[in-house]
C-alpha cells in the first residue's frame, strides 16, 4: 500500500466463481479447524504447490466468520516477502476458498525439534525476517495481534512468513476502543494483561521479544498457566511495573499490583540468556520494556546494532530445517 | 527446583544442576558440595541410596536423561573399542566391529545382561590394552595436526595484516608527496588552482584503484599458497555478499511533509495554541486521558498516521494510468 | 412485454438507495467509517450486477451488515433484522456471500476522511508556522474550513462516482478546494511550487519534496543519493526542477477541479421518480408475476 491507493481491488482476482475452481486441485486434507479445512494442492496451470483454506459458510449464526473476513481483508492488501501470500480467492457454492502459498514448516516445530541446533546467525535471520514482516504491517497501520512461533511459517527456501491474520485489525480512529482479549496468552503484552483498550503496535513488538527469548532458550519464556498466572510469570521475570517505570499504568482498567517483584538486573538476565551477546541482550530488553511507550518499534528494532554485529544473519536457504526422520505426514495438524 | 534444598531456579537463575552417571538424579551444585565434599555418600533421593563420588558429578548436556545416559555409555565403550575404518582390511569387517559395539551399547543401555556385558568389556580391554593405547596416540596426533592448521591460519592472518599496514604507510607517504607537489606546482605553474587540483584528483583515483588490485592479488596469492599446503582445506564456493539493508527498501524516507513538534500530555494547555504545534482541542483532550497514555497511545502517532494517509496516492492520476494500461487487462 | 430498465434509470434508482444507506447507518448510530464502507460496497456490487437481478433493498442491508463487521462494529444479525422492517435474517445471510464475491473479496476501503484530517494538520504547518502566511487566516479559520470540507465529503463524495476515479487524498483536497479556493490554492502553491524564496533555500539542503514520488520505488539509499545529487546541482538543473514542479502542481489542480465537477454532477432523485422505476423493476425481477397478470387479464377478456 505504499504504492498509490486506488479504490478498486489492487490485484485482479479471478472473476466471480466458476473457472477459478478448476485452476486449483485439492489433493490432501492436512488440517481442520473450527471454521476451516486446509488442503494441499497444486495450481493447475503452473504446477505450483499451494495450500487451500476452505472456509465453511453458513454454519455461523451471524453469517461469515469474523476471522475469515479479517484474514481476507488484510491479506488482500499486504504483499511482502515475509508475509504469507494470498494467491487467490475463489468461491464454491458453500465455501470461501483462500489459496495461500504452501509453507511446510513453522518456527514452533523447529524450536521443539531438539535435534536441530540454532546458531546466533540463525536466530538473527529469523528475527530479521519477522521484524521486516511486522514492519510492513505496521507501516500500513495493521496490527497482527497474534504473533507466536506457531504463526511464523517457514517456506521451502527458508524465508519466514507471518501468517494467520484472523485476529488482525487496522488501527482505528483515535478514540476507538480495541479489544484487549487478543494474542495467545504466553505472548501477550502487559498492557493487554491489564485490559488496555487503546494499545498500539507495541503489543506485536512484545510478542516478538518473547519469541526472541524463546529462540535462545528453546523453551517458552513466559508460560503462564492462566491469565492470572500470566501476570505473575511475566512480572517475576521482568519486574512488577510501577508508576515510575511505566507512567499511568495504574489507570489501566484491570491494573493490580499483585506481588511486587524487583526489576531483574542485567546480570540476572545475562545468566538466564547465557548464549546472548550484549547486543542481543540489549535488543531483547528494548523489546520487552513493560511500558509500551518505551518499547522499541519495528523501525528502531531493525536499525539495532544486533543485526550488524557478527555473525551475519544466516542466508534463508542455509537456515536449519526440520529433521527429516521425525516426519509423520498426517499426525501433526498444520495451522495456517 | 532442587528437590533437596528446594532452591528455585527463577529466584536464583545462576544455579546449576549436576548429575552422577550412577543414578542420574538431578542435584544442585551447592547440595553436591555440601553432601559429597567429605567423601563418597549415598544419593539423597529417597529409595535410591547408590553410593556417589563427587568427582563423578557432571553437568547435564541433554534434556532427556535417557540420551544423557546413552552418550555416557557410548563414551565408555568407545574408549575401549576405539578402532576406525582404516584399521580394517575391508568395510565388511569394520561394519561387523561397529555392529558389535552397538550390541554392547544396547545391552548396557537397556539393562540386558549387564553383568555379563561389563565382564566382556573388561576382558576385551585387558586383552587389547596395547592396541587401544597405540590407537589413542595416533588419534591425538591427528588432532595435533588440526592445532597446527589453526596456527598456520593465524600466521596467514598476521601476514595479511602486515602487508596492509605496509601499504597504508606507503599511501601516507605518497599523500604527503602529493601535497608537496601541489604546493610546488601552485607556486610555479601557470595553470589555475582548479585545474591542478583536478589533475591531482585523477592521479589519486587511478593510483587508488591500482593499489586495490595489487592488494587483492597479493592476498589471493597468499591464500593459494596456504590452501595448497594444507590438507584440511575444502574448496568452498565463493559467497557473494551483498551489503546488509535492514529494511530492504520497505521504508519511506522521503515523507512529503515535515511534522511540527508534538507536545507531551503535561505541556498541553487547553487555551493556549501558540506552542508551535498542531491545534486540535478534541485531540488535546484525548492526549491527557491517563488510560490512553498508560496503554501506549500517543498523539504524535495519530498525527503521523493522518499525515501519511494524506500523501499516500496523492500523485497517482487514475485517468493517466487507465490510458497507459494494457488493453488486455480485464 | 417486460420492459427493461435503461442504464440511466438504473443509475437514478441506485442513487436513491445510496441515500438510504446513510439513513440506515445513522439509525444504528454507526460510525462514519461504516457508512462510507457500506456505500462503497453497495456501489461496487452494482458495478457487476444489475438491479434487475438483485433488488437493492436487501443488498443495501447486506452491505451495511457486512461493512459493520468489516469495520469492527459488529452487530448481531438478530438485533440488526429486528430493527429493520420487512426483511429476514435468512435473506441477508444468503446475500452476504454473494456480495463478498461481487466485491472480489476486497474489503479494505480507503476513505478520504483521514487524509482530510491530515491536510487539516498540514495546512496548519504550511500556512501558520513558523508565522502566519495570510493575514486573515488563523487556526479557527482552518478549523472552520476543515468542518465545512467534512460536510462537503458527506454530501458529495459518498454517493457520487468520485471514489472510482480519484484517490482519497485527491478527493480530500477537492473538498478543501471547493470549500475555500483561496486558502487551498495558497497551500498548494506553497507546498508544491515553493513560491517563496526562503523555501528554495530549504530545497538545497536536501529537503526536496516532489508530489509524484510515490510511483517510484523508494529504497534505503534514496535519501543519500538525493543529497549527493543536490550537491552537484547546477542552476539549469534547478530550472528544470522548477518546471517539473510547475507541471505537477498543474496536474494536481486539474485533477482536483475535475473531481469537484464530477462530485457535483449527481442530482438528487425524487421519491416519485424512484417509485416509477421500482414498478418497472418489479416485473423484471419477477417475470412470472407479469405473465400471471397477463393470463388473468386474458381470461377475464374471454369471459
Amino acid at each position: 500500500m505504499s504504492t498509490p491507493v486506488v479504490a478498486s481491488p489492487p490485484v485482479p482476482l479471478k472473476k466471480r466463481s466458476g473457472p477459478a475452481t478448476h485452476n486449483y486441485s485439492k489433493e490432501r486434507k492436512v488440517g481442520e479447524g473450527t471454521y476451516a479445512v486446509v488442503y494441499l494442492g497444486h495450481q493447475v496451470t503452473t504446477g505450483r504447490e499451494i495450500a487451500i483454506k476452505e472456509i465453511k459458510t453458513g454454519i455461523f449464526k451471524d453469517g461469515l466468520d469474523m476471522s475469515a473476513l479479517r484474514e481476507v481483508k488484510y491479506l488482500q492488501e499486504l504483499r511482502h516477502p515475509n508475509v504469507i501470500e494470498l494467491v487467490d480467492v475463489f468461491s464454491t457454492p458453500h465455501n470461501l476458498n483462500l489459496v495461500l502459498e504452501l509453507l511446510p514448516c513453522d518456527l514452533e516445530v523447529l524450536i521443539k525439534d531438539k535435534e536441530v541446533v540454532f546458531t546466533m546467525g540463525d536466530i538473527k535471520s529469523w528475527m530479521l525476517m519477522t521484524l521486516r514482516g511486522i514492519h510492513h504491517c505496521h507501516r500500513n497501520f495493521i496490527l497482527h495481534r497474534d504473533l507466536k512461533p506457531n504463526n511464523l511459517l517457514i517456506a521451502p527456501d527458508g524465508q519466514l512468513k507471518i501468517a494467520d491474520f484472523g485476529l488482525a485489525r487496522a488501527l482505528g480512529n483515535p478514540n476507538e476502543d480495541l479489544s484487549s482479549n487478543v494474542v495467545t496468552r504466553w505472548y501477550r503484552a502487559p498492557e493487554l494483561l491489564f485490559g488496555a483498550k487503546h494499545y498500539t503496535g507495541a503489543i506485536d513488538m512484545w510478542s516478538i521479544g518473547i519469541i526472541f527469548a524463546e529462540l535462545m532458550l528453546r523453551v517458552p519464556y513466559l508460560p503462564g498457566k492462566d491469565d492470572v498466572d500470566q501476570l505473575d510469570v511475566t512480572f517475576k521475570a521482568l519486574g512488577t511495573p510501577t508508576e515510575q517505570i511505566w507512567p499511568n499504568v495504574s489507570s489501566l482498567p484491570m491494573y493490580n499490583a499483585l506481588t511486587v517483584y524487583a526489576q531483574p538486573s542485567r546480570q540476572e538476565l545475562r545468566n538466564r540468556f547465557s548464549a546472548a551477546t550484549e547486543k542481543a541482550l540489549d535488543l531483547m530488553i528494548m523489546l520487552t520494556q513493560l511500558d509500551p511507550s518505551r518499547r522499541c518499534d519495528s523501525t528502531r528494532a531493525l536499525l539495532h546494532d544486533f543485526f550488524t554485529e557478527l555473525p551475519r544473519p544466516t542466508e534463508p536457504r542455509d537456515l536449519p530445517k526440520k529433521s527429516i526422520k521425525k516426519e509423520e505426514p498426517d499426525a501433526k495438524r498444520r495451522k495456517i | 527446583m532442587c528437590p533437596i534444598c528446594k532452591t528455585d531456579k527463577y529466584l536464583s537463575p545462576n544455579m546449576t544442576f549436576l548429575i552422577n552417571p550412577e543414578c542420574y538424579h538431578k542435584i544442585c551444585e551447592s547440595c553436591v558440595d555440601r553432601i559429597f565434599s567429605l567423601g563418597p555418600a549415598p544419593c539423597p533421593y529417597p529409595k535410591c541410596g547408590k553410593i556417589l563420588r563427587k568427582n563423578k558429578f557432571k553437568q547435564q548436556v541433554f534434556d532427556d536423561l535417557r540420551i544423557e545416559r546413552e552418550i555416557d555409555i557410548r563414551k565408555k565403550v568407545g574408549n575401549v573399542y576405539n578402532k576406525t575404518e582404516e584399521d580394517f582390511p575391508s568395510l565388511k569387517e569394520y561394519n561387523q566391529y561397529l555392529e558389535n559395539i552397538e550390541e554392547i551399547v544396547f545391552k548396557l543401555n537397556n539393562d540386558v545382561d549387564v553383568v555379563e556385558t561389563l565382564a566382556e568389556l573388561d576382558k576385551y580391554e585387558q586383552e587389547h590394552k596395547l592396541e587401544i593405547l597405540e590407537k589413542n596416540m595416533r588419534e591425538s596426533e591427528k588432532s595435533a595436526d588440526l592445532v597446527k592448521y589453526q596456527e598456520a591460519m593465524e600466521r596467514l592472518k598476521q601476514e595479511k595484516r602486515k602487508i596492509q599496514e605496509k601499504m597504508d604507510l606507503e599511501d601516507l607517504n605518497f599523500q604527503r608527496e602529493q601535497q608537496q607537489k601541489l604546493l610546488d606546482k601552485m607556486a610555479t605553474s601557470s595553470e589555475t588552482t582548479e585545474e591542478i587540483l583536478k589533475q591531482l584528483e585523477v592521479q589519486k583515483q587511478s593510483r587508488l584503484t591500482s593499489r586495490r588490485k595489487q592488494l587483492q592479488s597479493i592476498n589471493e596469492n597468499l591464500d593459494r599458497q596456504f590452501n595448497s599446503a594444507n590438507p584440511f582445506h575444502k574448496h568452498l564456493p565463493e559467497e557473494v555478499q551483498t551489503p546488509f539493508t535492514p529494511f530492504k527498501g520497505d521504508r519511506d524516507l522521503n515523507k512529503k511533509y515535515t511534522m511540527l513538534p508534538v507536545l507531551d500530555a503535561e505541556e498541553i494547555m487547553d487555551t493556549d495554541n501558540s506552542h508551535g504545534s498542531y491545534y486540535d482541542p478534541y485531540m488535546n483532550k484525548l492526549a491527557k486521558v491517563k488510560e490512553f497514555l498508560g496503554a501506549g497511545w500517543r498523539l504524535n502517532h495519530v498525527y503521523e498516521r493522518a499525515l501519511d494517509e494524506a500523501f499516500i496516492g496523492l500523485g497517482c492520476i487514475i485517468e493517466q494510468e487507465k490510458t497507459s494500461a494494457k488493453p488486455t487487462l480485464v | 412485454m417486460i420492459s427493461l430498465l435503461t442504464p440511466e434509470e438504473e443509475a437514478t434508482y441506485l442513487d436513491f438507495y445510496s441515500n438510504n444507506i446513510i439513513k440506515t447507518c445513522n439509525f444504528f448510530k454507526m460510525p462514519t467509517q461504516v457508512k462510507l464502507t457500506a456505500a462503497s460496497f453497495f456501489k461496487k456490487f452494482y458495478l457487476v450486477n444489475s438491479v434487475m437481478e438483485y433488488h437493492p433493498k436487501n443488498i443495501l442491508y447486506t452491505c451495511v451488515f457486512l461493512a459493520a463487521k468489516s469495520e469492527n462494529y459488529f452487530i448481531s444479525i438478530d438485533s440488526f433484522v429486528r430493527a429493520l422492517q420487512g426483511t429476514e435474517a435468512a435473506h441477508i445471510l444468503d446475500l452476504e456471500f454473494i456480495v463478498l464475491q461481487s466485491l472480489k473479496f476486497t474489503l479494505l476501503v480507503h476513505h478520504p476522511v483521514r487524509p482530510l484530517y491530515g491536510f487539516f494538520l498540514d495546512f496548519q504547518a504550511v500556512l501558520l508556522h513558523p508565522e502566519p502566511v495570510m493575514y486573515d487566516v488563523s487556526v479557527d479559520t482552518l478549523g472552520n474550513l476543515y468542518n465545512r470540507a467534512k460536510d462537503w465529503l458527506n454530501e458529495h463524495a459518498v454517493t457520487s462516482d468520485v471514489t472510482f476515479l480519484f484517490t482519497p487524498p485527491q478527493i480530500a483536497l477537492a473538498a478543501m478546494y471547493d470549500t475555500d479556493k483561496r486558502i487551498t490554492d495558497r497551500y498548494l502553491k506553497r507546498k508544491f511550487l515553493k513560491e517563496d524564496k526562503e523555501k528554495l533555500n530549504v530545497i538545497k539542503e536536501g529537503d526536496e519534496e516532489q508530489p509524484d514520488q510515490n510511483t517510484e520505488p523508494q529504497n534505503e539509499e534514496s535519501e543519500k543519493q538525493g543529497v549527493v545529487k543536490e550537491e552537484s546541482e547546477t542552476n539549469s538543473h534547478h530550472n528544470i526542477k522548477l518546471h517539473t514542479q510547475r507541471e505537477h502542481y498543474e496536474t494536481l489542480v486539474r485533477t482536483i477541479r475535475k473531481c469537484i465537477k464530477i462530485a457535483k454532477e449527481v442530482k438528487p432523485t425524487t421519491r416519485e421518480e424512484s417509485k416509477e422505476i421500482d414498478k418497472k423493476c418489479f416485473f423484471a425481477l419477477n417475470p412470472k408475476k407479469l405473465i400471471d397478470k397477463r393470463i388473468k387479464r386474458l381470461a377475464l377478456e374471454e369471459k
